[in-house]
């Protein structure tokens, strides 16, 4: 616009000045002739004034002058010599020194000040290329800008920019979103080079929060963030790696290694017995379907549908912790939300950014295990301590053909890929983003492998100043090849550790040894075929109007489409096929979950230092799921692996489900002098899962912000530069309780003699609503030494009433257990973070610590009864206690005469029964989180990001099979230490395979401490100088290597004390049960931008 | 400008005044109050109670195996830790599948308590129809609380379903109660009113089988003596002149009442019962003793067993590809063998004795008993029992009926370990006990 105005500026006074000439021109023209005769001028002044020269000039001429005394300075002195020279010649001499037109018509000279054209010999051009100072990479889209004009230009796509200035005093203005802005003067015209420096309080300034964007300084509800330079740096390949250890009050934990499965996030502990407690995720906007859609068991392991979203592709990730940032999302907030804002294109700044790597992986751990004369050994002696026979000879024992090292077996080095590609751009009115990303990893034990194919495209248009509109759409493909793992007597990795070394891999014709008391993993992996696909498709477009200024209704809808089919073969050469003579499953689901999204904001006009802030909206979001499952056996031949192949259909079943929510909500965000913040929200959400007498809950919130460092009265000390105190409170609701919960219900298919059968399934209860929690949360944030040091603190407080719970009822009554709302938890913690700046010079070093301090506590549940002998590790649900303890005996040593294990007497009845048994341990952790180290120094750059996890205890369900001395399973090296002969002194008890004493019953005796640390990710890259990558045509290009998982520091004698057989199940977590390892893995990549 | 403001909050209020579409209803499930409207509801509700007897602590796999496992016919040869404390009568509170043959049962309880409920209420059936369906249902109940009593001795009596949460709670009443107030009433009730059609459902014979088997228990041997006699001589039932047959596909002529499973509707009995090799798991093994204990000649050890390299194992259900073997509750072998013991018992004719140990043991292809001791027939009446229903859940409950049990049984040191642990689930959470 000002240049603009500068433009018209210029034409308006060169349009008058051509107007005054020919006005003056005009009664001239009349007088004037053709064939003027040519005359000759001799002068010889020597500074004289101007008046004298023309005088002189009219008389030896004959012409007159025709001027304006304003315009011609008659004063002036001239000095001048003409040696009979054509007039016209001596008077450019005369004139144009002093800057004067002139014209002759008919003896008559006009004399006008010369034009002030802009001199080309008083500007120059500068020229210039502007860089990202940490990135060294080229900026496009800078607003250079001639300082104290409208002058100015952008920067092209590599950054680089020209511009006319003054040759003295231009002074450039070098301005960009996200950066400092920099004044530079111009000393020369060489080109010039030029670093902005990133502004961090800027570039972090924004955090996405529900329903809207939030200036971080503003912030007054507890968020924490995770950018997508994080998540870059972060080289993983789904998003709930990248979250784990990342911020605090959220806990990742990878239930297993087993490439693709799901992991367990919780935020702010667990707030739900029965319900679930993993958090809502959102995805621009649109909550997304997260839940395990395989019909096919896979033990605890379920697939993770969030792995389908393509890392590369999230801008940010916003976790909403306290009420007020929750209450938002009303009945679905208690387990705290979890948004993911994708990439879309900027104005003026196209990019096209390509980046791969290229990896492999190992196991971290193997267990040892015996070998073959170990393992006779002490079969031998189990026998014996029964009073039986040895089961082998010494012959056997000496002579055995067989030790099979089964772990070495099914383990390999596999290989991780992957592959992406983004364009971003676009100008003020329209904005692009595309990408596509191949993602594919083999795990590390046979027979699995994971791929994933993802492709995204979003465009946003400005269609006028009122109307915006905007759509996004991503699909992805993913690709598991599984194996059946954990609880299974089919699983490769169990039956690697179970299986004795006594039974060869092949037999002597080539075929699969089968002769052990377990199937053959080695088998399983190559010929158990367990395939699953999942398509997605992810859209939402969006209308924005802009009703008046400040209020803007939006609507939007939103879908997530999922396609998920499972396929699984089971050969009749391997020992479940066989059983079955060859069987298959077939299943497959689809989920449609849309939703419209109507809001209306309001941005007041902010009257004094008051500002105002107001939404309301309306969400209908619609759930549909529909299923197909079939069963087939009776193959003809191991290669045919479809049911049509099948002579016998077992099991055919199609099922449906639909759930519906509406909500209403609305926030109010008011503001003084962005001093003191006050903020109401809430949601009335209505179900179709809530029991008919409680169709609609309401779910509000409040909070308050004092931004301290802006008192002027109070005297902030220097060094703080910022300080905000934030507190609020509110309600939120869990509604993840099963459809239809609240009906008395008949299930149908209990068929008899193949006629169709209804029963009883159950009892129905029509108050039953969603689990309510109030939390109360005290924060503090606070920045020092001009932001060098961050701290941020929390403090919360979260009691969940009305547990969704299946109330355990007598199963004397037909029922095992009845939906209710019974029961308080509490949750209460800290956390922490500190980012600090530690060396800001040349050599950079960043790091960020966070800490996350839980305490979860049963308050009540129905009549105080426990919830008793849960999963593997016999778990506990008990007033006092944290939810899921590990109950069961204590185990005190082994009895030196008898070799059994002694267990405390509790009660002193003289008995161990069921009274004596105690809590002996608790999976969940005193204090979590993780530890982040930034190191830059020219070109190099160096990430170790550390997670954390203290005073946990695992359940090593392992070793109740692996080191309990009884029965056919191998044992681990541990029993070596056996209890052999009264006397012995040792912590292993007896081999004895009746087993009289229980020594294997659930005691503290497989209860270990879980604790660990980390080193999950080392990256050290190298960015390549401009000069270098240019020469090759790119803008910017850095390589890198990257090792995941590199060490844990554990006591656990298990694989991983990550592990957890039961997956998210929140009752069972802390157990280790033969579950697929984690991998190490080394990787080298490049990230390259055009 | 604010005409268009009205204009888009009536579109977003319209969106907004659609509640109702929160009514969503399920597509697999029926409101219980809609379930049994008809005659043909019952009928599916009734096809409902047999499912029960289905349940994996049931029939299907739990309650057969118990027998087995507790008793000296087999040994724990897989990996199930609480089949392993089963085999050892290290039976503690929370053992799973006592806990499992609990509620299984209970299961059927209350589908059938749920039937009679709605059956009384179903006013379009005429009477003596509405007659029929109650003795078949109570027929069922009947056997439920037999097994409950022989099983854990005192437990709960529930007549009526559980429609609400006021109904929970029900102490223990004694094990005398439960047969007499319980199982003899219903099966009085029943008695003479079903037909004598389908063994794989109530039928008259099946009803005087379970009276026998309930006098037997009971110790009043003319009861015992006469319902024995009855299903012997009027129910059409003959015994199967070819032992093996018993345990083909084909329904026995001998047979008085077995639990139908189909392809789509299998057990795991030969899963449990086949050793590893053979794609089983080998949990129930039969022991030695039992195999020794059968005659040379006897083919029932033939029909019984086999040998899988060096394991035997249980032949009489061999589908483990899909579990499709039927389960005997009663057939009429048993009959024979209650009337012989009852006779024993009551000094009855030496002879009558001798001709229906005779009548099994001459189908085995062995030579008659001419023992004239009572308590030496008693003996022999138990070894027969042993070997004819072996592995058919009965030899653990024949040692508590004859309190035999301490004295065959090394692990078994005292009669109070005749009777299982209420199962701790049940004890938490039942405040009547």
């Amino acid at each position: 616009m000002k240049q603009l105005l500068l433009f018209l500026e210029i034409e308006t006074k060169l349009l008058m000045r051509i107007l005054l000439v020919f006005l003056i021109l005009l009664p001239l023209s009349a007088r004037s002739g053709a064939g003027q005769p040519e005359t000759h001028l001799s002068l010889d002044v020597q500074n004289k004034e101007l008046k004298e020269v023309l005088s002189e000039i009219e008389d030896q001429t004959g012409l007159s002058f025709v001027y304006s005394e304003q315009d011609v300075d008659l004063a002036q002195k001239v000095t001048i010599k003409a040696d009979n020279e054509i007039t016209e010649v001596a008077f450019g001499k005369l004139f144009d020194s002093l800057q004067i037109d002139f014209m002759i018509r008919n003896n008559q000279v006009l004399l006008v000040p010369a034009l002030e054209e802009e001199p080309p010999n008083r500007d120059i051009n500068i020229s210039g290329t502007i860089y990202c100072q940490t990135g060294n990479f080229p900026l496009p889209g800078v607003n250079v800008m001639l300082q104290g004009t409208g002058r100015g230009t952008v920067t092209n796509v590599s950054g680089e920019f020209s511009l006319e200035v003054p040759s003295e005093g231009a002074v450039l203005v070098f301005s960009f979103v996200g950066y400092k802005s920099k004044e530079v003067p111009v000393s020369d015209d060489e080109p010039m080079t030029i670093f902005l420096e990133e502004d961090m309080e800027l570039l972090e300034g924004v955090v996405v929060v529900g329903y809207g964007r939030e200036s971080r300084k503003l912030l007054s509800s507890s968020v924490s963030d995770v950018g997508a330079e994080t998540l870059e740096r972060l080289i993983v390949h789904d998003l709930g790696s990248a979250l784990q250890g990342r911020a605090p009050g959220i806990q990742v934990t990878q239930n297993s290694g087993m490439p693709g499965a799901a992991v367990t996030t919780r935020v702010r502990g667990i707030s739900s017995i029965n319900a679930g407690a993993e958090p809502l995720y959102v995805i621009d906007g649109v909550p997304m379907v997260t839940q395990n859609l395989g019909r096919i068991g896979f033990g605890g392991q379920s697939i993770n549908t969030l792995s389908d979203i393509n890392p590369n592709d999230i801008e940010s990730v916003s976790i909403l912790k306290d009420a007020s940032a929750t209450a938002i999302y009303g009945a679905r907030g208690s387990n705290g939300v979890i948004l993911i804002t994708t990439k879309r294109g900027q104005a003026y700044a196209s990019r096209v950014a390509f980046s791969s790597s290229f990896g492999f992986q190992q196991p971290v751990r193997t267990l040892d295990l015996l070998n073959t004369r170990q393992f006779m050994e002490y079969r031998n002696e189990a026998s014996m301590n029964d009073g039986g026979s040895p089961v082998y000879t010494q012959e056997q024992i000496n002579t055995w053909p067989h030790d099979t090292d089964w772990q070495s077996e099914i383990y390999r080095t596999a290989p991780l890929h992957s592959y992406n590609l983004s364009f971003s751009g676009g100008d003020t009115n329209t904005q692009y983003f595309i990408s596509g990303s191949y993602f594919g990893q083999e795990g590390i034990a046979i027979g699995t492998d994971y791929e994933r194919i993802n492709g995204r495209v979003s465009l946003d248009q400005q269609v006028n100043d009122r109307i915006k509109v905007g759509a996004s759409l991503s699909l992805s493909r993913s690709y598991n090849n599984r194996i059946d793992g954990d609880q299974s007597l089919d699983g490769v990795v169990p039956n690697a550790i179970a299986l004795p070394p006594i039974y060869p891999v092949y037999n002597e014709d080539g075929s699969y040894n089968d002769d052990g008391p377990y199937g053959n993993p080695v088998n399983i992996g190559h010929l158990h075929i367990d395939d699953a696909y999942n398509w997605r498709t992810l859209g939402n477009s969006y209308a924005q109007f802009r009703l008046l200024d400040g209020l803007t209704y939006e609507f939007k809808y939103g879908l997530d489409y999922v396609n998920f089919r499972e396929h699984s073969y089971y050969p009749m050469t391997t020992r479940l096929g066989s059983r079955y003579n060859g069987l298959g499953l077939e299943s497959a689901s689809e989920v449609l979950q849309h939703q419209i999204i109507n809001n209306i904001s309001y941005l007041a006009e902010p009257f004094s230092d008051h500002y105002l802030d107001l939404l309301v909206g309306a969400d209908f979001e619609s759930y549909q799921r529909r299923n197909n499952y079939m069963r087939g056996q009776d193959f003809p031949d191991p290669q045919l692996q479809y049911i049509a192949s099948a002579a016998t259909i077992v099991f055919a079943d199609a099922s449906g489900r639909d759930a519906k929510l509406h909500s209403y909500y609305g926030r109010a965000k008011y503001n003084i002098d962005n001093k003191y913040i006050f903020t109401l929200s809430g949601r009335y959400d209505g179900s179709s899962r809530f029991g008919r007498n409680n169709k609609f809950g309401f779910f509000p919130s409040g909070d308050f912000a004092w931004r301290i460092s802006e008192e002027t009265f109070l005297s902030m000390p220097a060094w703080l530069s910022e300080l905000k105190l934030r507190l609020s409170h509110g309600v939120t609701g869990n509604d993840k309780i099963p459809d239809f919960g609240f009906m008395a219900l008949f299930s149908t298919g209990n068929d008899y003699e193949t006629r169709p059968g209804i029963t009883p399934s159950s009892l129905g209860n029509p108050d039953l609503k969603w689990e309510t929690t109030h939390q109360t949360n005290v924060g503090i944030d606070a920045g020092l030494l001009a932001e060098r040091i961050i701290v941020s603190a929390d403090f919360y407080y979260k009691r969940t009433s009305d547990l969704l719970f299946s109330r355990p009822i007598p199963s004397s009554a037909g029922f095992s257990s009845v939906l209710s709302n019974v029961g308080e938890i509490e949750n209460k913690g800290v956390e922490l973070v500190l980012h600090t700046q530690n060396i800001d010079s040349q050599f950079s070093w960043l790091s960020s610590v966070n800490m996350t301090f839980n305490r979860n506590k049963v308050l009540s549940l129905y009549n105080d009864q426990p919830l008793d002998d849960i999963g593997r590790g016999s778990q506990r649900i008990e007033v006092g206690e944290p939810v899921g303890i590990f109950y069961g005996w204590e185990a005190l040593g082994v009895d030196p005469t008898t070799g059994d294990i002694v267990f405390a007497d509790i009660n002193g009845d003289g008995i161990i029964d069921a009274n004596d048994r105690v809590k002996i341990g608790s999976p969940h952790p005193l204090v979590h989180g993780g530890v982040t180290n930034d190191f830059h120094y020219r070109n190099i750059s160096l990430q170790v990001l550390v997670n954390y996890s203290y005073g946990n205890d695992v359940f090593n369900g392992v070793r109740r099979y692996a080191e309990v001395m009884r029965g056919l399973d191998n044992q681990t090296t541990a029993i070596l230490d056996r209890w052999q002969q009264p006397g012995d002194v040792t912590q292993i008890p007896r081999a004895t395979n009746a087993d009289p004493n229980a020594n294997n019953r659930v005691s503290s005796r497989f209860v270990e401490d879980g604790s660990y640390l980390k080193i999950k990710s080392v990256r050290l890259g190298y960015s390549f100088n401009r000069r270098v990558s240019e020469r090759i045509g790119l803008n910017n290009m850095q390589v890198y290597v990257v090792a995941q998982n590199l060490y844990t520091f554990t006591k656990y004698s298990g694989l991983d004390p990550e592990l957890n057989y039961a997956g998210q199940d929140i009752l069972r977590m802390g157990t280790d049960f033969y579950t697929y390892p984690h991998a190490r893995s080394l990787s080298v990549g490049i990230q390259i931008e055009i | 400008m604010k005409t268009k403001i009205v204009y888009y909050l009536a579109i977003v209020f319209a969106l907004v005044s659609c509640e109702s579409a929160l009514d969503v209803y399920p597509f697999q499930s029926l409101e219980s109050g809609q379930a049994i409207k008809n005659e043909n509801d019952l009928r599916f509700a009734i096809n409902g109670c047999y499912d029960a007897f289905q349940l994996a602590g049931y029939y299907n796999r739990s309650l057969v195996l118990f027998s087995e496992l507790v008793s000296d016919n087999a040994y724990n040869g897989g990996t199930i830790i609480e089949y392993g404390q089963l085999n050892n009568h290290v039976i503690l509170e929370d053992n799973t599948v006592i806990s499992g043959i609990w509620s299984a049962i209970y299961i059927g309880i209350n589908r059938v308590n749920t039937a009679l409920y709605h059956l009384e209420r179903l006013d379009d059936i005429p009477s003596d129809r509405k007659t029929v369906y109650e003795a078949e249902l109570r027929f069922m109940r009947a056997l439920h609380y037999y097994n409950l009593a022989i099983l854990f001795g005192d437990v709960p009596i529930r007549l009526t379903p559980t429609l609400s949460l006021d109904d929970l709670h029900v102490p223990l009443s004694s094990q005398a109660d439960v047969l007499n107030d319980v199982v003899l009433a219903d099966l009085e009730f029943a008695e003479g009113k079903l037909e004598n059609v389908n063994p794989k459902r109530a039928t008259n014979t099946a009803v005087n089988a379970l009276l026998a088997r309930l006098h037997q228990f009971r110790g009043d041997h003319a009861a015992a003596i006469s319902y024995a006699t009855e299903v012997i001589e009027n129910s059409g039932r003959i015994l199967d002149p070819d032992y093996a047959s018993l345990f083909t596909d084909q329904v026995s002529m001998e047979s008085i009442f077995e639990i139908d499973f189909t392809e789509q509707d299998g057990n795991r009995m030969a899963q449990y019962l086949f050793p590893s090799s053979m794609a089983g798991r080998y949990e129930v093994a039969p022991e030695e003793n039992l195999l020794d204990a059968y005659e040379a000649n006897d083919i029932r050890k033939e029909a019984s067993f086999s040998l899988e390299g060096p394991d035997p194992y249980s032949i009489k259900y061999n589908d483990i590809t899909y579990g499709s073997d039927n389960v005997y509750v009663f057939r009429l072998a048993e009959m024979y063998l209650v009337r012989a013991e009852a006779l024993a018992r009551s000094n009855g004719d030496i002879s009558d004795i001798h001709s229906d140990i005779n009548a099994i043991r001459a189908r085995a292809s062995l030579e008659p008993v001419n023992a004239v001791d009572y308590d030496e027939l008693l003996l022999i009446i138990e070894r027969e029992r042993r070997l004819e229903f072996a592995f058919e859940g009965h030899r653990w409950f024949d040692l508590v009926r004859t309190n035999r049990a301490v004295e065959v049984l090394d692990k078994v040191t005292s009669a109070d370990q005749y009777y299982l642990p209420i199962p701790l689930s049940e004890t938490n959470t039942n405040e009547a006990i």
